[in-house]
């Protein structure tokens, strides 16, 4: 029992830093893009170590407090019900893909109450356009899931993942269309440029964040070290065939890496524009992606 | 004898309480208290019997049995609504008549879920439409007119299916319909189906709510949409289930038809909902929505999905009606409920906005709260029976429910608080009590769902269809499994380590709401920082020609048409005597053109 | 700990706060050619996120309240830098009735850089020195602004409401 509890403990701490390093490697991606050389690939765990040394921080009140607490506590619940490839040695089959994505939906909540007591308008209006972009991404995400889920007939994840066993058996060929859409709305999810409204830095002075200095700010950091994890991770599983530990990493990477790279080069959507562009082609290609599974049958 | 005895109880209490109030309201209030008290006791002991009772009233016999578990379920969630209601209005500003409306009310609704033949459920169901109309004309009369048209709509459907039942069958029993042709056995079904839908709100039919829910008294909207609407959907179980249930299972072109309507009722609400500036008439679209799921999946047939479309309607009484009762307890002390005039109350009401917290967190169907398994089993359903594009409007509507609720709580507890409600304190026992008593069930039945499922399980199996696998902590369909216990443990584990991450963190200062990135300005009340108005501006924008298109404009045509039709016809009598006797010639031309010569003869 | 203060001086967030017209030399010190991110500096929007204060060149009595309210908004530890020759003696408006001559009475600065205006190689140049000194624990000017609280109100009482735009409490 012990035992489990440190294997719990060390794969947590695993994904945090892997989630720090991948923001770090990330940022050097973008800096050679703009043809400089951008910070140390370890940049971000160095970040979040400077934020938990500050002190004096301005607190609002209790939400206040434990907004960022819930953010990633949500994201951590997410973590436990995700497959990690092959090495699945968490709770990934008492839950299935339902249950993942109402708990991916705590952890922008929790922020949303903690950044809605801070009092600023700048936090609200960011908030407000997340929410409005969870209408566009997260029904083209449901619908491109479905598509392989429908065809094995199972909605766990973990079931998903054994069924993919090798490389020539990846559900990305089959599902290719449905595949595509999910990676728009990944796009979407991980707040990739276009897709970046809610933080914004330049219009809204970073939405939700604006109040956050010191240990939120470290919270909120971890939070989105881990989600990165988390949402790369939910669709390696599901489209690119799990693997083990090392393969799973390495095909999260790349992933992460290929949205960075399409991030560094795009401005950003108007908020109504976003939405609206979900609602067109990607939904269709989602829906093609279905109907072509439903044929299949 | 007592279920006689509990509605014997609500109506001599209700006279008592009217007569008391007259003498002194606090010997109205004590009468009111105890009747209600008492019923809650007498019902809650009636639990796992079979109970009822026959009365001759000369004309006919009134029979009222408890032929499925579902009417002690339902029942249950009359009396604790009720009591609880009756509680949080004492402080409330009422009419003597109100308190013995409430009581009619529930004695209606218990009559309503026992009754065993048409006529005493369509006597329950006028009883339960008049006092409920009582209780909203408490609060706004323009509002209970129409809510009163609209439920007489429903119930003349009612009146007018038991008419044609009665004249096929000869009996008034509401189990003998097997021996009737499948055409009439449908217009029957219908009939009867746009009755009960009249009562919870399926769309075409919704119309009433927005204006009956937000003007009726704060403690009263919970009792009508906790539990009134509870009849609507007992209506729905007993039409499909067992009064017409060899027809229904067999008709899947009607179950799909009726799902897809619950579907778009909860899409279509949902969107209505982000646009209100009114928290009550965003409740009210809300809770349209939440029904339309239980619509869907009841309509759908299959064990799973009337499971959970009866799991959601447990969990609906119990979120929808917290929260109201917090919505009760925000007017009674700012007495406003407009989001754009309140802000901040968290720090003055911390009770009421736990209790509004956990309400949305349910209401979004997020675990481990009692919003979800229903929604996991629905969706589980819809996947299994192949209905995806159905799946995929209700997982949109659910994404909607996360837009409005937070809208809800963000305009009402959080951001800055205006200098008017400085002096607001906590609201008193009366509303706090309502709101953690409904935590209890909201936390508990999330976590082990079981509790409700067996019970499920049990009126599921006297209506003849199958059970589903679950224990008391997971559910397991052929899709895949769902442990509640295990993510409730594993969510409060991961909430221990990320405060101990916190706890890591340096000292904080408080700071005043003024104390703000407001890019190096002073800023103070006279600056609008609460984004409230026009919320979802960007949203609104976007859909601005969905949203022109409303049920609404199309009763507005109708009733003009008709007015218009009446403004014609009434024009026939201009009151001038050249047109009468122009009128007499023209008569009298047809009668000769038609009968020729014989009508001399 | 000592991975603390490496972690505190390998990690900069400088407030994106054009104060003055030295502002002007920042975006080719954050741009590609003189890229400052890889000495892991990156501007931030608010001053709830930010460790160092740049002012960039002369202060204007009203540019002055903002300043200083936003520099009591930022949380501690939190550097100051003072650009350009304006903040050391007033510079090319040493006799102007409108702006500040010296920085070091109205907030204690950590680090100057001479020039008008100081290109990017020196600005880097005073990256690197802040960042030594802040390993070795020598960068307190936030303590000196909480210990001489008293001092640096009456300075700033004198050119301006300090009641009004002060955020801490310092009586």
């Amino acid at each position: 029992m012990v035992l489990k509890i440190i294997e719990y403990l060390g794969i947590v701490f695993g994904v945090i830093i892997l989630g720090l390093l991948y923001g770090g490697i990330a940022r050097k991606v973008i800096a050679r893009i703009h043809r400089r050389y951008g910070p140390p690939f370890y940049q971000n765990i160095l970040d979040v170590l400077k934020l938990f040394a500050k002190s004096n921080e301005a607190s609002h009140g209790v939400m206040f407090n434990l907004g960022p607490v819930i953010a990633f506590t949500g994201v951590l619940v997410s973590l436990f019900f995700i497959p990690l490839g092959s090495f699945r040695p968490l709770f990934s089959f008492e839950g299935d893909i339902f249950v993942v994505f109402y708990l991916l939906v705590v952890a922008p909540l929790g922020m949303a109450l903690g950044a809605g007591e801070g009092a600023n308008p700048n936090a609200t209006i960011g908030i407000a356009r997340g929410l409005t972009l969870m209408l566009g991404y997260e029904l083209v995400f449901f619908l491109s899931v479905l598509a392989p889920m429908i065809h094995y007939r199972t909605a766990s994840i973990a079931t998903l993942v054994t069924v993919q066993s090798a490389f020539p058996h990846w559900n990305v060929f089959p599902f290719f269309i449905s595949a595509f859409a999910g990676l728009i709305a990944l796009h979407g999810m991980m707040g990739e440029k276009p897709f970046d409204q809610v933080i914004a830095p330049h219009e809204i002075a970073s939405g939700p964040m604006v109040e956050y200095s010191g240990k939120f700010l470290g919270l909120l950091q971890l939070y989105h070290a881990v989600g990165i994890i988390v949402e790369t991770g939910l669709v390696v599983d599901i489209f690119f065939g799990g693997g083990n530990w090392l393969t799973f990493i390495l095909k999260t990477f790349f992933l992460f890496i290929t949205l960075v790279i399409i991030n560094a080069v795009m401005p950003r959507f108007r908020i109504g524009q976003a939405v609206k562009f979900y609602w067109k082609y990607p939904l269709v290609i989602s829906l093609i992606g279905l109907l072509i599974v439903a044929i299949w049958r | 004898m007592t279920l006689f005895y509990i509605l014997l109880i609500l109506f001599v209490g209700g006279i008592l309480t009217y007569l008391g109030a007259k003498i002194s309201k606090h010997l109205g209030h004590a009468i009111a208290f105890t009747s209600s008290t008492l019923s809650l006791y007498f019902h809650s002991i009636l639990y796992g019997k079979l109970y009822g009772f026959t009365i001759d009233i000369g004309l006919f016999k009134l029979h009222a049995v408890a032929f499925s578990p579902l009417s002690w379920l339902i029942g249950e969630i009359v009396v604790v609504i009720g009591f609880l209601s009756i509680l949080a209005s004492f402080k409330e500003k009422h009419s003597d008549f109100y308190y013995l409306s409430v009581q009619f009310l529930l004695a209606g609704m218990i009559l309503f879920v026992n009754a065993y033949d048409s006529i005493t459920l369509f006597l329950s169901l006028e009883l339960v439409t008049l006092f409920s109309f009582f209780g909203i004309w408490d609060g706004g009369k323009e509002s209970a007119v129409k809510y009163l048209i609209w439920n007489l709509l429903g119930a003349y459907f009612i009146v007018a299916a038991i008419a044609i039942l009665y004249r096929f069958t000869g009996s008034y029993f509401m189990n003998e319909v097997h021996y009737l042709g499948k055409a009439q056995k449908l217009v029957l079904f219908l009939l009867l189906f746009a009755g009960f839908a009249v009562k919870s709100a399926l769309m075409p039919f919704h119309v009433w709510v927005k204006d009956a829910y937000r003007d009726s008294p704060h403690s009263f909207t919970a009792l009508l949409s906790g539990a009134v609407s509870k009849i609507g959907i007992f209506g729905y179980f007993l039409i499909m289930f067992y009064t017409f249930a060899k027809f229904f299972i067999g008709a899947k072109y009607l179950q799909l038809t009726l799902a897809w309507l619950g579907g778009i009722t909860a899409l279509f609400a949902g969107i209505y909902a982000t646009t209100k500036d009114d928290s009550k008439e965003l409740l009210a679209y809300s809770s349209i929505s939440q029904l339309g799921y239980v619509v869907a999946g009841i309509a759908l047939a299959t064990p799973l999905s009337i499971s959970a479309g009866a799991f959601q309607f447990v969990g609906h009484a119990i979120f929808e009606t917290l929260l109201f009762f917090t919505i009760a307890s925000v007017a009674y002390r700012t007495g406003t409920t407009r989001m754009t005039e309140l802000g901040g109350l968290i720090k003055k009401m911390p009770v009421s906005f736990i209790g509004l917290l956990f309400g949305i967190i349910a209401l979004s169907g997020i675990p481990p709260t009692v919003g979800f398994p229903g929604k996991w089993m629905l969706y589980e359903s819809f996947i299994i029976e192949g209905r995806i594009l159905l799946a995929a409007v209700i997982f949109t509507a659910s994404i909607t429910a996360f837009l409005y609720s937070f809208r809800l709580v963000y305009s009402i507890f959080l951001g800055p608080l205006p200098s008017k409600y400085e002096d607001v304190k906590e609201a008193p026992f009366n509303f706090t009590f309502p709101i953690i008593v409904l935590l209890i069930p909201l936390l508990l039945f999330g976590v082990q769902p079981g509790i409700v499922l067996y019970y499920i399980d049990r009126f599921l199996s006297i209506f003849g269809i199958g059970k589903i696998e679950h224990s008391y902590s997971y559910i397991v369909t052929s899709l895949g499994k769902f442990n509640a216990l295990y993510v409730g443990i594993v969510f409060a584990a991961a909430f221990v380590f990320a405060f101990i991450v916190y706890l890591l963190g340096g000292r904080t200062r408080k700071v005043h709401q003024f104390d703000n990135f407001t890019a190096g300005e002073v800023v103070d009340e006279s600056y609008k920082l609460h984004y409230v108005d026009d919320f979802y501006l960007f949203l609104e924008r976007e859909i601005k020609g969905f949203l022109k298109l409303r049920i609404e404009s199309l009763y507005d045509w109708l009733s003009k048409f008709v007015d218009g039709l009446g403004d014609a016809v009434r024009r026939v009598y201009s009151g001038s005597h050249g047109d009468y006797i122009v009128y007499l010639g023209f008569t009298l031309l047809l009668l000769i053109l038609i009968y020729g010569g014989k009508l001399w003869f | 700990m000592g991975l603390f203060k490496f972690a505190q001086s390998r990690s900069l967030w400088m407030m994106h706060f054009c104060t003055g017209c030295g502002a002007v030399e920042m975006p080719p010190t954050m741009t590609s050619r003189f890229d400052m991110e890889r000495f892991g500096i990156a501007p931030m929007a608010t001053p709830r996120q930010a460790d160092i204060l740049l002012i960039t060149g002369y202060l204007t009595v009203k540019t002055l309240k903002r300043v200083i309210r936003s520099y009591e908004q930022m949380p501690d530890p939190k550097y100051v830098i003072g650009f350009g020759s304006c903040t050391l003696n007033g510079g090319m408006y040493w006799d102007s009735y409108n702006t500040i001559k010296r920085l070091d009475l109205y907030l204690p600065v950590d680090i100057y850089i001479n020039g008008c205006m100081p290109r990017p190689e020196a600005i880097i140049e005073a990256f690197v020195k802040l960042r030594e000194i802040i390993a070795k624990g020598e960068a307190n000017g936030w303590k000196k602004y909480k210990e001489n609280i008293k001092w640096y109100k009456e300075n700033q009482a004198k050119v301006f409401d300090v009641k009004k735009w002060s955020v801490i409490k310092w009586e």
